[in-house]
């Protein structure tokens, strides 16, 4: 669980932070001090406090920039996965052929796949949905949205295991039944 | 220091407040419903009506914490110095407007099982609708009555403020701009012995967040009219892509606003108590203008997850959220500090206690609401109990406080105050274990807006937290019902 648990910290960090200051703060608020005194120890504390915001901002969007999930990849994917979302269920066709299926276990191949999600046909047969993929440890690898005349993009490294795609856009009543379970097998060329 | 003291709201105010704690109260069973079901509980809701509360719960909540903002904002204007008065009939016609709303979704979503959820994410009202059909139609012209209602309060409130204190004055900029340009526009320089030449916040707060408000406003009924027309003649067809950022330039803006409505009050109110001014100057001016327009880009951070819309947006949404730092910290953060800084607290009163509070708990929420604005993490965070965690943190324990402070300087009462405060304590011990295992459930990647989780390969750990959220949320409302006692005793004085 990489990314949620890194997200975690990160908020927690936050969390940690603001409580030092509420502890601060409430620590402070019995005391009494001369009105410009009071204000000179609040105000002296904005510049610093705005400039450690801006380093904080510069440096998020540096780490987030090559890690934008909607890039382009310049690089061939080894087998393309097109995802049709329905209502209510999946379709998925490997180098245009239907996947195998062992049972409702839908198999897909091993390495760098590229995702092409959508929904058909149009907004008067089908409404959006949204294509959560999670691995192995139930963590979510890749998720995309499916809109009915448009096709999201999205490339993942899958290592052989079993994985489950739910439906991440809510599409009515069955949304919560919207899952199908994968297995992915093989290796990456 | 200057600051100025309020009489007490009046009787169609609290007609108002009383409308939306009744309405507040029914929507947090409603979610604590929708806990229990989706904690496998045998007295759970059926897949229909969890969908269907969902719809009256996402509209509702929202709907009337923005209406109370509102209403709060026409009771302090009144009581500025240059007064600012929305006519009577502007409010009564709303508050009936309001009603008709609140009956005719109930009856949409309860008896009609109306259910595509707040935001109608076209076209989920036409497609495979497992609902009645007179409840479309009615769901949508509900919705419409609240926008009408929405609309003629922020327009007749930011007219009369645009009457009364002119363009330049009411948002501030004779702080901003320079002398040049300031008299070129009409302005006039700030005297500082002279009040008619200064903002008083309340005036800059409000215009920022009707301007916003009214552009949301216009943005949802768009949205609805759009729908509606497909209603008319279902051949017609729109882009869902299109479809998809007015909803969410309408969603995000409205419940954004609204709470910064709140956070007006909190400014407007708060110095009485602290008896410490809270007042317009440059960077609060420079703050709030800010404010105006960030709101309004911020929003395709909700549309992240759609690699085919223009990557600009994406980037937009990202520096727009993470810009919603300066004026939220270094500004808001710091002035609420000031309002206890150092003030020799020997007793907290209920008010500074429920604002303090709220602040705390707008940047508790703000935290994981910054990490899920940020596409790499989106990525893992969108659409999963992660959102509704940190939605729930603001709007419970932030806007709702901001509400509470204010409510309670209207109408409570010294005589209940303890009791009151008691209250408080236990809405925030429920609410933060109601939000924590909304976090969890975030990080372990549970979807939101599931009425059962016996298809997903974590539905363990989902179905026990959603039963700690069904504990959380009875014990929040089991303080908000004691808060709402004390202020019918506070009436019996």
């Amino acid at each position: 669980m990489a990314m949620p648990t890194e997200g975690l910290l990160l908020t927690l960090a936050g969390w940690t932070l603001a409580a030092l200051v509420i502890l601060v703060v409430w620590r402070r608020s019995y005391f009494v001090r001369a009105p410009e005194e009071m204000s000179h120890s609040l105000y002296g504390k904005r510049r610093p406090l705005a400039i450690a915001i801006a380093v904080f901002v510069v440096g998020m969007v540096a780490w987030s920039y090559p890690r934008m999930p909607f890039h382009a990849h310049a690089t061939t994917p080894d087998h393309v996965v097109e995802v049709h979302a329905f209502m209510w269920g999946w379709e998925f066709v490997v180098d245009g052929h239907s996947a195998a299926q062992e049972g409702d276990t839908v198999i897909l191949p091993a390495g760098d796949i590229e995702f092409r999600v959508t929904a058909p046909n149009d907004v008067h047969d089908n409404v959006n949905h949204g294509f959560g993929l999670y691995g192995p440890s139930h963590a979510i690898v890749v998720q995309v949205q499916g809109m009915p005349g448009r096709t999201n993009i999205v490339r993942a490294l899958l290592t052989p295991g079993a994985y489950d795609v739910l439906c991440m856009e809510f599409c009515g009543v069955m949304h919560h039944q919207m899952t199908a379970a994968i297995i992915v097998k093989g290796e990456s060329k | 220091m200057t600051f100025i003291t309020y009489p007490r709201a009046g009787r169609p105010s609290r007609a108002w407040f009383a409308l939306g704690a009744a309405v507040f109260v029914v929507l947090v069973f409603l979610g604590i419903a929708m806990s229990l079901t989706q904690s496998g509980s045998s007295f759970g809701l059926s897949a229909q009506n969890f969908y269907a509360s969902m719809t009256l719960h996402g509209i509702g909540m929202p709907g009337t914490l923005f209406t109370i903002s509102i209403i709060e904002l026409v009771v302090l204007v009144r009581l500025l110095p240059e007064r600012v008065e929305v006519p009577p009939w502007i409010t009564g016609v709303s508050f009936w407007l309001a009603v008709f709303g609140v009956v005719g979704l109930v009856a949409a979503t309860f008896i009609g099982k109306f259910a595509p959820g707040w935001y109608m994410l076209y076209p989920l009202v036409f497609v495979n609708a497992t609902w009645e059909s007179w409840a479309t139609g009615l769901g949508l012209g509900s919705v419409l009555a609240f926008g009408v209602a929405w609309l003629l309060l922020q327009g007749a409130l930011l007219w009369r403020i645009f009457r009364t204190y002119g363009l330049v004055r009411m948002f501030a900029w004779q702080y901003i701009l320079p002398l040049r340009v300031l008299r070129r526009i009409g302005g006039r320089p700030i005297i500082e012995s002279d009040p008619t030449t200064k903002t008083p916040f309340l005036v800059l707060g409000a215009s920022v967040c009707l301007v916003d408000g009214i552009i949301a406003t216009l943005f949802g009924a768009w949205f609805l009219a759009l729908n509606l027309a497909q209603c008319y003649d279902p051949s017609l067809a729109f882009d869902p892509l299109m479809m998809k950022n007015i909803v969410f330039i309408f969603g995000h803006t409205f419940v954004n606003i609204g709470m910064y409505m709140a956070v007006v009050g909190y400014y407007a109110i708060s110095p009485i108590y602290s008896g410490r001014a809270w007042e317009t100057n440059i960077s609060v001016a420079i703050a709030w203008n800010a404010v105006l327009v960030i709101v309004l880009v911020a929003y395709p951070h909700h549309v992240y997850m759609d690699f085919v819309q223009p990557h600009v947006f994406h980037y937009l949404g990202m520096a727009a959220s993470y810009a919603t730092m300066f004026p939220l910290l270094v500004v808001t953060m710091i002035g609420g500090i000031k309002q206890v800084y150092y003030a020799g607290m020997r007793r907290w009163r209920f008010v500074p206690m429920a604002f303090s509070w709220g602040l705390v708990w707008w940047i508790i929420g703000g935290v994981p609401a910054v990490v899920d604005a940020t596409p790499p993490f989106n990525g893992v965070f969108h659409n999963t109990l992660w959102v509704p965690a940190h939605f729930h943190t603001y709007a419970l324990m932030g806007y709702g406080f901001f509400l509470l402070g204010a409510a309670w300087h209207f109408f409570g009462s010294e005589r209940a105050e303890r009791l009151a405060k008691w209250a408080l304590w236990v809405m925030i011990a429920g609410g933060a274990l109601f939000v924590l295992a909304f976090y969890m459930g975030g990080w372990w990647g549970v979807p939101r807006r599931y009425a059962l989780y016996d298809a997903i390969p974590m539905h363990d750990i989902a179905s026990v937290l959603a039963a700690v959220r069904v504990f959380g949320g009875g014990v929040f409302v089991g303080g908000f019902l004691t808060l709402m006692f004390t202020f019918a005793y506070a009436r019996k004085r």
